[in-house]
This record gives structure tokens, C-alpha cells and sequence, in this order.
């Protein structure tokens, strides 16, 4: 999953950036509210990670800049006024969680994936298909009750599909979510995680829809849970798929 | 005090009483005597004495003798005079003490007829007698005392009731409520205090405003190099290779760096705020102090490449506090190296201009536009986009000292309209 950080002190977004990255997330860090945006408008991010007091646009007026466009991609707000006007304002704004400087690294991590999964209408915070179950919080992967052992990338690539189960994810849409900007994916390095994955999963876990992408298909059973099987509007665009770039 | 003035006056006036009194009896003393002498006839002449009996009680108070002066023989008293000589003279008056009674004699002498005639009073009636008209006048003010007292406690307390309530509406506030009084309600007596009142609460609520708003600005600001110590530290523990905890845990260094450097900061503003005036005031040579702060920080320019030049040709006389005006010059020299580029160029001058000590430093960094140059003395307003980490309160430190001494702060364009020129001028003479 991809997050945006922004955030203008240079010793705290490094440590934010360095430290989401350490929990599984591809992270973009930017430094003021101008780049915020334009790094909304162009990436499939899943969360953001809001400073208020930011150079060139504060982060209150990013934040409603996004709602009043409609993006209802989740914001976790930054702040280091710790006053209730202060918090309240912030949520009012249109923010949908706040910490108080200084944080728990793992507080925030929890609260981002917590943001996401409320964000695509789920409560659950284990994510099942079939016999398959991903936990993001504590990074591991089960098939029938056992234990599967996924590197990092394929943990990102089979999380991200089970997030969109039913729904087909393009190469490009997969790299885009998974990659950060400094990272660069290698040509074929999605065919390869997917190959990985189909080795310790089963071949027919995740379908190739040639010209199209991967897909898993949507268990029937009552695992995944009914909201799985109704997904949020909203999800697509914290997802960042190609309904909002349609919309 | 009205009491002690009415007993001092009742007192006044029985002395003045016993005397008026005194005359006014020693007269007809003097008068009943010459009657006596005039109706004193020879019929009294050979006859033994003889006693008159009173007539009225008083009578017992005065007394006669009329005495045969030829034969030494008593020829008629009253019932109330003794038997011997009331006075031994023949003439004038007289304070005699007979058989243990004090009297009052007058005495008068017929030398033809030979006849002495003595008449007295017993001084007990004067002194009843003015004793009486004392109280007589003390009667109607110990009737009065009360009245009055009730009165004057009365009218006082009234009198007093607007300030009673101003000293209650005080007394009665919590030490951070220090809203004005209502100076309408009050009436014109107490305008002026209330008035008085009033600016003093509004200077209180100033600085206290002042303070809570440093105070949340630098918990504030002090949260964000604390949130970056923590973040970076649990990066260094969440760390995948060794590379990732030694980056993390120089950040981790770097932060605590700054979050100590932005303690410091806020405790030097912290002790020049509340100063009024200079604490200690000397000759200071101005350019001695920014030779210090250069040599002092050209280490840290030299780690960016920034050469100082310093431009103090000679000694320059300034009327101040030594350790104000080297945190003076630190902090602009620390500036100008913080924000400059790497490689580029600071110059330091101190001069005389027109009498005026001038101190300027100087460079060729970003420099400030010219929009924001009003703002940047604010506490905590830092100029955005520069990638630098400042405390954001050198410049309010330097604004500080530079109130303190008199002096005058300009910001301008560099050296070529590029950078950044900070001029302090101080008064003319010093301080």
C-alpha cells in the first residue's frame, strides 16, 4: 500500500517515511502542501499523513481542498497543538484521525492500516479469500491454518489483490500502489512476485486475465464477510483504481 | 478624639468658671461685709456675743464675725462662724483653714468706730459651684456623644461603601480573571482608583497573554524535534540492516541537537523578556565581541564552506551589556550561516557612523523578501522553504537586545541586491 507523508520538518518526515516503509508501506514524502496536492492528484495513494503547519499551503487547507473535490481518501492529521479547538478542528476539516506530536511510531502505523480498512468499509482487519488469510498488522499470511512465508514485495502484491478481491489490478496499477517514488520495479518484477505467490498459494489463487491484469477471485464464503462483497464507494478511491481517474 | 477634644474643653471651662466664680463671690464677700459695717450699731456695742442662727441651710457656708477691735472682744457672729479669729489681718482677703474648714475671708476695719468686720464662705461652694456648671455643660455632649457617634460611623460608612466595593469586587477575584471594573457604576470619587485599577489589569493581562502564548508556542515547537527523536529512535529498533539504525540513529542525534539548541534559545529569550532595562551597563568594545562570536563559529562555516570575513578595523565603543550583545552578534552570524548555501560568503563589519556605533552582517544567501522581512522578528516565524531547521526565535532574541540597548534593526537586500544584510545601529554616545 502506498501512503503520502507530508510533512515539513526534515527529521521527522524521514523518520515517518523511514519508519512506515519499516511496516510494510511504500511511502512518498513531501515537504510542503503544494506538493501535497500535486502529489494527490497524481499518485494511487491509499492514506495520507498530514502535518498542519505546512509552508505554501497548510495542511488544513489541503485537506479541504481534497474533500471539496470529492476525494475521500483517508487523513491522518499531525499535529503538535494538542488543544481540543485544535483536534476538533482538524476532524472538522475533514480529517479522520489525529495524533499529537510526539507519537508512537507503532500507534501510527496501526492507525493508518485501521484508516484504510475503515476506509474500504471493513472491520475486519484480517483479510480472507477462500482458505487464505492475510493479517497487515502483523504481516503474515496463513492457507488452511498454516503458516505461509512471503517476502516483503509478494506480502505487498497478494495484500493489495486480496484488498481488491473481485476486481482486476493492472501491472501498472499494482506498481503504482506498491512502489514508491524512489523505488523503480524491475520490468518483469510483478510476473515474478505473482509467480512466487502462486507457488506457495495454489497456481489457480491468483487468475491472469491476459492484457488485463491479476485478479483473486471474491470467496463465496462467509469469511470475507458481506461488507467484502458490497465494497464502499469510497474504496475505490482510497485505493486509488481507475474509477477516480475516470471520475 | 471628639470625646478627648469635649473633655479638654469641660475641663477649660471649669477653671475658667472656678475663676469668674472666684471674683464674682470675693465681690460680694467685700460687699456684705461693707453692709455689716454700715448697720453695725453701738446697740451691739457692750453686749456679750451674741449668735445669729441660720436661717437658711447655706448659711452654714458663710459666716461672720464682727469684732470689737479696741477691746479684742467678739461682739456678733453667726451661728456658722467659729469663735476665734476667722483672719488675723484687718484688711483684704484671705484662704484660712479654722478648726479644720477652709474659708474664704474678707476683712474690713471701722477705725473710727473700731469695729472689724469678718465675713466668710467656705471654699467647698466654689468649687461645687464650678463643678456644677461643668457638668451642666458636659450634660448636653454626653447625651450627644452617642448621636454623633452613631452619625459620624454612619456617614463614614457611607461615605467609604463605593471603595468597600471596589476593595470587595478585588478581593473577590480569582488572580486570572482581570477583566476591567465597571467604572460606570462607580461613583466619581473612586474614578481614579477604579481607572487606575483598570490600566494596571490591562497591563497584567498583557504580559500574561504574552506569556501563555510563548509558553503553548514553544511546547508547540518543542513537540516537533521530540515526535522526531521518538519516530527516529523506533526506527533505529524497527531497523532491517545496520545502515538503516546508524542513518536513524543520527537523526536521532541531529534531533536532539536541535530540540537542546531550541531549549537554550527559549531560555535566553525567556530571561531578556521580562527585563526592562539592562541589568549591568558597560563600555563594550563592539568589534572585540563580533571578532569572538566569528572565531566562535567560523568551524561550523568552514563544515559548509562559507568563508567570514570579518571587517572590524578598529575598536568600537558601545554602552551595554557584554553577554546581551555577544548573543547579539552570535545569533546574527549563526544566521546567516544556517541559511546561506554552501560555499558562500558572510561578512561581519563594526564602524562608527556619524557618532553612531554600527554593527552589519552580511551575506549572499537567500535572503528574505522583502514582504516577509516585517515578520521574521515574530517568535517562531520562519521563513519558508529555506530547508533549514532554526529554533525560529534568533531573530526575536536579536530584536530583544537590540530594545534593550536603544538600538535600531534593519533587514536589507545583500552585498549585489543578493543575501541578506542585518544592520544594527546603536544610539549615538551609547546607552
Amino acid at each position: 500500500m502506498r501512503l503520502l507523508v507530508v510533512e515539513d520538518d526534515r527529521l521527522l518526515g524521514d523518520g515517518i517515511r523511514a519508519g512506515l516503509a519499516q511496516a510494510g508501506f511504500a511511502v512518498d514524502w513531501v515537504e510542503d502542501g503544494r506538493a501535497a496536492e500535486l502529489a494527490l492528484a497524481a499518485e494511487p495513494y491509499a492514506a495520507v499523513v498530514l502535518d498542519l503547519g505546512l509552508p505554501r499551503r497548510s495542511g488544513l487547507d489541503v485537506l479541504a481542498g481534497l474533500r471539496a473535490r470529492g476525494n475521500a481518501i483517508p487523513v491522518l492529521i499531525l499535529t503538535a497543538r494538542d488543544t481540543v479547538a485544535d483536534r476538533v478542528g482538524g476532524l472538522d476539516a475533514g480529517a479522520d484521525d489525529y495524533l499529537v506530536k510526539p507519537f508512537d511510531l507503532a500507534e501510527l502505523t496501526a492507525r493508518v492500516r485501521a484508516l484504510v480498512r475503515r476506509g474500504a468499509g471493513r472491520a475486519e482487519p484480517v483479510l480472507r479469500v477462500g482458505d487464505v488469510a492475510l493479517d497487515p498488522a502483523a504481516r503474515s499470511v496463513t492457507r488452511a491454518g498454516a503458516r505461509v512465508e512471503l517476502a516483503p514485495r509478494e506480502f505487498a502484491v497478494l495484500h493489495e489483490l486480496m484488498r481488491h478481491a473481485g476486481r482486476v489490478r493492472s501491472r501498472e496499477q499494482l506498481e503504482r500502489s506498491l512502489y514508491s517514488w524512489d523505488e523503480e520495479p524491475g520490468s518483469n518484477a510483478i510476473e515474478v512476485h505473482v509467480h512466487h505467490l502462486r507457488r506457495k498459494l495454489g497456481s489457480d489463487f491468483i487468475r491472469t486475465l491476459r492484457g488485463a491484469g491479476y485478479v483473486i477471485e471474491r470467496s463465496a464464503e462467509p469469511a470475507s464477510g458481506p461488507t467484502g462483497r458490497s465494497p464502499d464507494p469510497r474504496r475505490r478511491c482510497a485505493a486509488g483504481c481507475s474509477y477516480c481517474s475516470w471520475r | 478624639m471628639t470625646t478627648g477634644a469635649w473633655i479638654v474643653a469641660a475641663l477649660w471651662s471649669y477653671r475658667d468658671t472656678r475663676h469668674e466664680t472666684g471674683e464674682m463671690m470675693d465681690a460680694q464677700l467685700a460687699q456684705s461685709a461693707q453692709i455689716l459695717l454700715a448697720q453695725a450699731g453701738h446697740e451691739i456695742d457692750d453686749v456679750p456675743v451674741t449668735e445669729v442662727d441660720a436661717a437658711h441651710k447655706y448659711e452654714r457656708r458663710v459666716a461672720f464675725q464682727i469684732w470689737d477691735t479696741r477691746r479684742g472682744r467678739l461682739l456678733l457672729r453667726s451661728q456658722s462662724a467659729p469663735t476665734q479669729r476667722l483672719d488675723d489681718r484687718d484688711e483684704g482677703f484671705a484662704d484660712r483653714t479654722v478648726d479644720g474648714r477652709n474659708w474664704r475671708v474678707y476683712s474690713r476695719v471701722d477705725r473710727e468706730r473700731r469695729l472689724l468686720v469678718q465675713v466668710a464662705e467656705r471654699r467647698e461652694v466654689r468649687d461645687e459651684l464650678a463643678t456644677a456648671v461643668a457638668f451642666h455643660l458636659l450634660h448636653p455632649i454626653l447625651f450627644a456623644l452617642p448621636v454623633l457617634a452613631v452619625l459620624i460611623w454612619f456617614a463614614v460608612g457611607r461615605g467609604l461603601a463605593p471603595l468597600a466595593r471596589v476593595a470587595r469586587d478585588v478581593a473577590e477575584r480569582a488572580p486570572d480573571h482581570l477583566a476591567p471594573l465597571d467604572a460606570g457604576a462607580s461613583p466619581r470619587e473612586t474614578q481614579p482608583l477604579v481607572a487606575a485599577l483598570n490600566a494596571l489589569f490591562a497591563r497584567v493581562r498583557a504580559t500574561l497573554d504574552r506569556e501563555r502564548r510563548f509558553t503553548a508556542d514553544a511546547a508547540h515547537e518543542l513537540r516537533t524535534p521530540l515526535a522526531a527523536v521518538k519516530t527516529q529512535a523506533q526506527v533505529a529498533q524497527g531497523a532491517h540492516n545496520a545502515a538503516e539504525r546508524a542513518h536513524a540513529l543520527e537523526q536521532v542525534v541531529a534531533g536532539t541537537d536541535r530540540a537542546t539548541r531550541l531549549v537554550e534559545q527559549l531560555l535566553t529569550l525567556a530571561r531578556l523578556d521580562p527585563q526592562e532595562k539592562l541589568p549591568s551597563i558597560a563600555d563594550v568594545d563592539l568589534a572585540a565581541v563580533a571578532s569572538a562570536a566569528v572565531a566562535e563559529l567560523r568551524s561550523r562555516a568552514a563544515n559548509k564552506r562559507i568563508g567570514v570575513t570579518l571587517d572590524a578595523p578598529g575598536p568600537v565603543s558601545v554602552r551595554g551589556d557584554a553577554t546581551m550583545l555577544e548573543a547579539l552578534v552570535r545569533n546574527l552570524v549563526d544566521n546567516a550561516v544556517r541559511y546561506t548555501q554552501d560555499g558562500g560568503a558572510v561578512v561581519v563589519r563594526t564602524s562608527v557612523d556619524d557618532g553612531a556605533a554600527m554593527l552589519s552582517v552580511a551575506d549572499n544567501g537567500p535572503g528574505i523578501p522583502a514582504a516577509e522581512r516585517g515578520r521574521v522578528f515574530e517568535r517562531f516565524y520562519r521563513v519558508t522553504g529555506t530547508g533549514q531547521s532554526g529554533s525560529g526565535l534568533g531573530l526575536s532574541i536579536v530584536r530583544r537586545i537590540v530594545e534593550l540597548h536603544g538600538a535600531v534593526v534593519t533587514l536589507d537586500d545583500g552585498p549585489q541586491g543578493k543575501g541578506l544584510t542585518v544592520a544594527v545601529r546603536f544610539p549615538r554616545g551609547g546607552t
